[in-house]
């Protein structure tokens, strides 16, 4: 599969755009759960 | 450990239980907001027939307030985002209200959407059927990303007061106590806590300036990447980006001047703080209006026949009345105002703001319905006609109800005003590094 054949499918295939929507706020989420957490840890002994 | 600030008594005043005045206001606010529930629940089993939309007028009111709230949205990201970024230290005292603003403001930009579609459920075609060839697409993971970064970095900024309510505020109910423990999740105020803290919210800044950038283009772009006449120009981005910081910073102006009233901070929000937003006012003002000639110069000047049809509808037909007003609304009496009248002068401020976002709100209207009405296939869609009924009114007025409901209870229940970001002190933070490098430049 060639790259131009590989861009229409990603933009045209029904559901890939979900998914993709589905993986940028979980990692968003993610992200953000382990930032609120680091900023939380600090000062508190033994963790950085 | 909290930050010492001389207004901490002031700023904390207006969280109490709730007055006989605040539970009169929630039961209007709720009552209209119930009574929009309602009209939307009737439309949903009658269907979009109950509405003014038809062939081929899709979008109205409906539209015109998902691209309104999502512009009021813009203030908050631009106070504490965008002029963080540019070390304005005079926004301080501002942010959370503007922030809070843009919090309540997404979702009934998002129920407008909801209302439109008339079957709220098919929204889920988009996570199963989605393609990213369709802008709708585009504007959903912007908007949707918007929303939650949005929550979280209000929710950040807010975390230092929620632990000062939980210390502080004794005398509160207890289940209110509760809610301060639970949101405050164990903030301790350690200086590398505030530390960690400003470090994260610088990065995330620049992370929302995007993010504020791309929400408001990919809402043009709904309208741009069509062929209708009117909306199919590059210049729809910018248009839109500007008219939203315009109309979000106008009602920034509002909310700090009911605030400064009813909670009596006059000491905090002090007249400066006008002072400097109204400079803003005047940039984005003259900024919308160079923005508002050169799109019309430039389809006027084409003279292509779709585009006339709808220029010509706007400038001196149908649509000639709310265009000119809001042309008169938007620029020519705010900025009169603001230039001569508003300097030291808040009730002047306030006018200017309230006949922008009303303007504001026509300039949206006066975008989508008069390219809808006269579509490029005008001889095979035939003429529209739009008029809203009873039941697209109830639902935008019960979004507005929404969002004054939610601002209302937010200031009950939390300090609208930073106190950590205003304090005079904040717990000085010393790395480790340093630390050490002094003790052995001390010899200790």
């Amino acid at each position: 599969m060639d790259i131009s054949s590989l861009a229409y499918a990603f933009f045209n295939t029904p559901g890939v755009g979900g998914a993709v929507i589905l993986t940028i706020f979980t990692g968003a989420c993610l992200i953000y759960v382990y930032l609120t957490r680091w900023i939380l840890r600090g000062g508190r002994k033994g963790q950085k | 450990m909290h930050p010492e600030n001389k207004n901490e008594a002031i700023i904390l005043k207006p969280i109490h239980r709730p007055t006989t005045g605040d539970r009169l206001l929630w039961f209007a606010l709720g009552g209209i907001l119930l009574l929009g529930l309602s009209a939307w629940v009737r439309q949903y089993v009658l269907g979009l027939g109950v509405t003014g939309l038809n062939r081929p007028v899709y979008w109205g009111v409906y539209i015109t307030n998902f691209v309104f709230f999502i512009g009021l949205a813009h203030s908050g990201t631009f106070i504490s985002a965008i002029l963080r970024i540019a070390g304005q230290g005079w926004r301080k005292p501002l942010t959370r209200a503007a922030e809070a603003i843009t919090l309540f403001s997404l979702p009934f930009g998002v129920a407008s959407i909801l209302a439109d579609m008339g079957r709220p459920e098919r929204v889920f075609n988009i996570i199963f059927f989605g393609r990213y060839q369709s802008p709708i697409l585009w504007d959903f993971t912007a908007v949707g990303l918007y929303f939650l970064s949005s929550i979280v970095f209000f929710y950040l900024s807010l975390l230092p007061d929620i632990a000062l309510c939980r210390d502080r505020l004794t005398n509160v109910p207890r289940w209110q106590r509760r809610m301060y423990e639970i949101l405050a999740l164990g903030w301790q105020g350690h200086p590398e806590q505030f530390h960690r803290l400003e470090k994260v919210l610088d990065g995330m800044a620049i992370f929302m300036t995007m993010l504020v950038v791309t929400v408001h283009t990919v809402v043009s772009w709904m309208f741009g990447m069509t062929l209708q006449p009117g909306w199919h120009t590059a210049l729809i981005g910018p248009f839109f980006l500007l008219g939203a910081i315009l109309s979000g910073t106008a009602a920034v102006v509002i909310a700090l001047a009911i605030l400064r009233k009813v909670y009596k901070l006059e000491q905090v929000l002090h007249i400066g703080l006008f002072n400097s937003i109204r400079k803003l006012l005047i940039t984005f003002t003259l900024g919308w209006i160079y923005m508002m000639i050169a799109e019309h110069l430039t389809i006027g000047y084409g003279n292509m026949k779709e585009e006339m049809v709808v220029l010509q509808d706007k400038f001196s037909g149908t649509y000639a009345a709310i265009f000119w007003s809001m042309a008169l609304l938007v620029f020519g009496v705010p900025v009169l105002i603001l230039i001569f009248k508003a300097k030291n002068n808040i009730a002047w401020m306030v006018t200017a703001s309230i006949l922008i976002n009303v303007g504001m709100w026509l300039e949206r209207y006066i975008v989508i319905i008069p390219s809808e009405v006269s579509p490029r296939l005008l001889p095979v869609m035939g003429q529209g006609i739009y008029l809203p009924t009873a039941t697209e009114w109830l639902i935008t007025a019960a979004w507005f109800s929404g969002l004054f409901l939610l601002y209302m209870t937010f200031t009950r229940f939390f300090p609208i005003i930073p106190v950590w970001e205003t304090a005079e002190h904040l717990p000085e933070f010393e790395p480790e590094g340093l630390r050490e490098a002094q003790a052995v430049q001390t010899g200790d």
